[in-house]
């Protein structure tokens, strides 16, 4: 069987390499049928990883220890569901699984978008399968996940605290968001190769990074769901360099988003669009590397190998080609339109931009920074959570005010009076908030009290875009409200699936706001029949438990609960001992309480010969609220990403009759100020936009639309 | 603009503000200061080591000492690492300084290019419409969806 | 601004990205190295290659001023990582004691190495364990990482030109081990 697997990887190793040269002389010389050909072989090579990676999977069914991978993380007495973890729960196998997605979502970009690829930008095809064939090579020769020996009897099972449902969703999530940024990337280089630079390849690629990007945010917060529940310290994120790595292309991934509205309104920021996809792409590649080398001492990092200069070298070399194509471009990337005003939209993306590249920029600073003291003073100095947790705030806060007037102002140019109007209600909520809290105790943090106060401040201008927008829709063409809602979703669901993303990082900030800088703790060594108090909880501990199970026992101190002197059930917190694995986790006791909207942490540490326990209480104020934002941040962004017949019947008009690269950008710069002009008329009868600006905004924007379409019946006729 | 960076000084100022230097608690000092054998904050760390540093924090508060005393000791005893984050002199000052001074370049960048590209916007040039452009575009209009 | 000025502003900008960019890579590279250097140690030993001990210069535990290994040429050293924490350590210091005893006066050294421990911690240890031999104190633990230690008791063997011979061992030492690696180092 190991045979067939190995087999399987080479094949895919051969295919995609074949795909990289093959395809490479295809887009050079513009052969149709040896690009088919490349394609074909990018295909096969999904199919053959999914063939080594069903043999892998099988092996751990079958509990087959001569593969040394599953005698290292299996044994017989693994539940079923986890021995399918078994395909990540290690370097190699990771590895396998990651070679698996990215051939399987090239295969899909590349099938998807079938005619773009073939006629417009033949690099993909060729960029996809060079970056499998790294992939590829290190599975085969560095680290393969096929090795054989003597089967021992049973296998040394799995790392205990991967021994959780979230462990099992969590890698997969991470590699589909780390792996699918390879494609805007290598649309965009495509496009830059091809030196079709106008706006398909990022129509292309939008949905794929939206998806990467949603896979990549679950992932961190079922990851941060994970360490909550399992490592059980009482808090969900420790800034370490495994964490980090999903992080920064996440934050970079998040600037692109934005800037990818300029470029697609007003055509502008065409370079540092295409830097920030790269960038991205490095990050996640980077971020790949920090995990799997161990370079960093962290609690996540895997067994050690010798794959960290590998990965090194490859970050190198994407880094020195982009830049080059980049640069070699340049001229084809040249913006056609400016910034009007420090006070707009466009002006507005660029602070986020700043902002949030700065911060993924000064994380990546941190991580570097360790060893750049090691290797000057021979001294090690720790970047630690103090350290990100300042810049969280310093570069969080404004990232969340802007967040509230972002999407409040106009596009080109806004005028006081029309900003004064849009905020006015917004800002009235927050100060009013604001004092409340203050009223209620809540001015104990500074910090705090911004970020909630900044949080409502966001939320109230939501709500009030869309009861603005729902109100105009059902003003104007008589639906019913729930059906002017659903309307005005569904004719701009990347406006409005966006706010509920943003919807979803206020839960977040509120959720971070509230356990970092509201919370309480205590410890205590308890006798039994003591108790412990924190907050408005008081804890009894009655007596503690011991229960044998399948692959582990159970040891619990039970405590009952009081809230207010009030009874408020029992919780049991203690540690798991794994007989195979020899290991002892924290099984930690959450005691969520809803209607106050905070979470009972319990943690029996040390459980003493004469009956008493070590016992760590914490108060979790909205941290819950983490966990929803996930919810409705996935929400926001499959709002976002639904299929829109309307956007596709637009860019089907401007490019089947396959227009030369004059025409398409006279095509592409009629609808963006179409589009512009549809979209201000709407904003202006919701009264966002008051007359006057209405009028100033539209003159611009109906000259360049008159414009493009002069040129276009000219050069039509 | 300026406003963006009235609030950056201000939050970056609040921050350490919090933590009390006089009578630091346990809590305070396991946020940050770091296990040396197991890289994370004390805070998260079981490992022999870390128990044995709790105790000694735990004396030191008895003691009546401060923070930045304690620390000391710490240091003292493990070396500049054990500290959750780099000092803000000397070398650790750079780790602070440069994503600061990297914010204030771009903020800078931008101005410069703002202002370059406001110069480059033409003047407002005549944007009446002949009548032949008017119902050009009101089709366009009509017929864009 | 001139033509010139402004090209020159853009391309100290993009300078300054790329310096920052190779800093980086340089940074990674180097610890990717001296990291592998120090795992690859244990490997290079017990294939018989024999490389040179990772020089320290620690301040010692037990005395004053500070150890350095390389001042120790010509005699065979006993590298001793330990912390008082560790418990396998607990077992090994009557065996490191007794050994002591044997080859003090026989060309051979013993230092150990008390890493990441408190300095009152370490001096109890070894009153405790009437462990007389040059001790030092590696409060950071920075030569762990130089000696690829991943744990604690470990102990190596350097011959008397410097290099590490026998086989490193990981975990608490023998008497029967201790004095078959140092008639082997002596013999080297």
């Amino acid at each position: 069987m190991a045979v067939a697997g190995r087999a399987a990887l080479y094949l895919t190793l051969a295919l995609l390499a074949y795909g990289a040269t093959a395809g490479s002389l295809a887009a050079l010389r513009g052969r149709r049928r040896l690009a088919l050909s490349a394609r074909a072989a990018l295909l096969a090579a999904f199919a053959s990883t999914a063939l080594a990676a069903a043999v892998l999977v099988a092996a751990f069914l079958r509990d087959d220890f001569s593969l040394v991978y599953v005698a290292q993380h299996s044994s017989r007495q693994l539940p079923f569901a986890y021995t399918l973890a078994g395909l990540w729960s290690g370097q190699a196998g990771s590895l396998l699984l990651w070679l698996l997605v990215l051939t399987g979502v090239s295969s899909a970009a590349v099938l998807l978008n079938r005619r773009l690829v073939a006629d417009v930008l033949p690099w993909t095809v060729p960029i996809l399968s060079a970056i499998g064939c790294f992939f590829a090579l290190v599975p085969v020769v560095v680290a393969s996940p096929f090795a054989t020996q003597a089967a021992p009897a049973n296998g040394a099972g799995m790392n205990v605290s991967l021994q959780n449902p979230y462990m099992l969703a969590h890698p997969p999530l991470l590699y589909l968001g780390y792996v699918g940024l390879t494609v805007p990337f290598a649309f965009a280089m495509a496009a830059l190769a091809s030196g079709r630079t106008d706006e398909r390849w990022l129509v292309a690629s939008r949905r794929w990074t939206l998806a990467s990007w949603t896979f990549l945010g679950v992932a961190i917060l079922v990851g941060a769901k994970w360490a909550y529940e399992t490592i059980g310290w009482g808090g969900y994120y420790a800034w370490d360099p495994v964490e980090n790595a999903a992080l920064m292309p996440w934050l970079a991934t998040t600037a692109f988003l934005h800037s990818v509205m300029v470029q697609e309104k007003k055509a502008m920021l065409r370079v540092w669009n295409v830097v920030l996809v790269a960038l991205a792409f490095c990050l996640s590649l980077f971020g790949t590397f920090l995990t799997r080398s161990g370079v960093i001492n962290s609690v996540h990092s895997f067994s050690q190998s010798s794959i960290g200069g590998w990965f090194l070298g490859f970050i190198a070399l994407v880094a020195a080609l982009s830049t080059v194509l980049i640069l070699v471009r340049l001229p084809l990337l040249r913006s056609r339109s400016h910034l009007e005003s420090l006070a707009s939209r466009e002006a507005a993306f660029l602070y986020n931009n700043l902002l949030l590249v700065a911060f993924a920029l000064t994380i990546l600073w941190g991580v570097a920074f360790p060893l750049l003291s090691q290797a000057v003073r021979g001294e090690t100095l720790t970047v630690g959570p103090p350290y990100y947790d300042f810049f969280l705030r310093a570069f969080g806060l404004p990232l969340l005010f802007l967040m509230g007037i972002g999407p409040l102002v106009a596009w080109r140019r806004a005028s006081v009076r029309s900003l004064a109007r849009a905020l006015a209600w917004p800002a009235l909520a927050a100060v009013l908030t604001g004092a409340l809290l203050v009223v209620g105790g809540a001015g104990s943090s500074l910090p705090g009290l911004v970020a909630y106060t900044f949080s409502v401040f966001v939320l109230a201008a939501i709500a009030h875009e869309f009861v603005r927008g729902t109100r105009a829709r059902h003003a104007g063409g008589g639906e019913s409200w729930p059906a002017a809602f659903a309307s005005l979703v569904a004719r701009n669901r990347r406006r409005y699936g966006g706010y509920v993303s943003h919807a979803a990082v206020v839960l977040l900030a509120l959720g971070i706001t509230g356990s970092s800088l509201y919370g309480a703790s205590a410890t205590r060594r308890l006798q039994p029949g003591q108790s412990i108090s924190v907050g408005a909880y008081t804890l009894r501990y009655a007596s503690t438990t011991f229960r044998p199970g399948a692959n582990h026992d159970e040891l619990r101190a039970r405590l009952a609960v009081f809230r207010n002197g009030k009874p408020d059930g029992t919780v049991a917190a203690g540690k798991n001992n794994y007989h195979v694995e020899a290991f002892f986790s924290n099984a930690v006791a959450i005691h969520t309480d809803w209607l106050h909207a905070e979470d009972l942490f319990v943690i029996g540490d040390r459980f003493h010969p004469d009956g008493s326990v070590d016992v760590k209480v914490v108060v979790n104020p909205l941290v819950d609220l983490i966990w929803l934002a996930g919810l409705v941040f996935l929400l926001g962004s499959v709002v976002a990403m639904w299929p829109d017949a309307r956007e596709r019947r637009r860019l089907a008009r401007r490019t089947d009759a396959a227009p030369s690269p004059a025409r398409l950008a006279l095509l592409e710069l009629r609808d963006r100020a179409l589009a512009a002009l549809r979209e201000l008329e709407f904003d202006h009868r919701t009264g966002k936009i008051a007359d006057a600006d209405y009028r100033a905004l539209c003159g611009p924007l109906r000259r360049d639309a008159a414009e493009a379409l002069r040129l276009l019946e000219d050069t039509a006729g | 603009m300026r406003l963006l960076a009235a609030m950056l000084v201000a939050f970056a100022l609040a921050a350490p503000a919090a933590a009390s230097e006089r009578h630091p608690t346990l809590g305070e000092l396991e946020h940050e200061v770091m296990c040396p054998t197991c890289k994370t904050l004390l805070e998260l760390s079981h490992a022999p080591i870390a128990e044995r540093m709790r105790a000694f924090i735990r004396g030191r508060i008895a003691a009546g000492e401060t923070k930045s005393e304690i620390e000391q000791q710490l240091v003292a005893q493990f070396g500049p690492g054990v500290l959750a984050e780099p000092p803000r002199s000397g070398l650790g000052l750079l780790a602070w300084l440069l994503p600061l001074a990297g914010l204030l370049g771009g903020v800078a960048v931008l101005a410069v290019v703002a202002h370059r590209w406001r110069r480059a916007v033409a003047a407002p040039a005549d944007l009446s419409l002949d009548a032949d452009s008017e119902r050009r575009l009101e089709r366009a209009l009509a017929e864009f969806d | 601004m001139t033509l010139a000025a402004r090209v020159s502003w853009k391309l100290s900008l993009r300078v300054a990205a790329g310096g920052l960019v190779v800093l980086l890579l340089v940074l990674f590279t180097w610890r990717l190295v001296t990291q592998e250097r120090g795992r690859g140690l244990a490997h290079a030993v017990a294939g018989g290659r024999m490389p040179a001990a990772p020089d320290f210069s620690l301040p010692r535990l037990n005395g004053d001023g500070k150890l350095r290994l390389s001042d120790l040429r010509g005699r065979v050293v006993l590298i001793n990582f330990w912390a008082s924490w560790c418990v396998p350590c607990r077992t090994e210091a009557p065996r490191l004691a007794a050994a002591w005893r044997r080859w003090h006066d026989r060309g051979v050294v013993f230092v150990g190495v008390d890493a990441q421990d408190f300095r009152s911690d370490g001096r109890a240890f070894l009153r405790d364990h009437g462990l007389t031999y040059p001790n030092v104190r590696d409060g950071s633990g920075s030569t762990l990482d130089r000696y690829g230690t991943s744990g604690f008791p470990e102990t190596w063997f350097v011959s008397r030109s410097g290099r590490l011979v026998a086989d490193h061992v990981d975990g608490p030492l023998t008497s029967a081990r201790i004095d078959r690696d140092l008639r082997a180092a002596l013999a080297e």
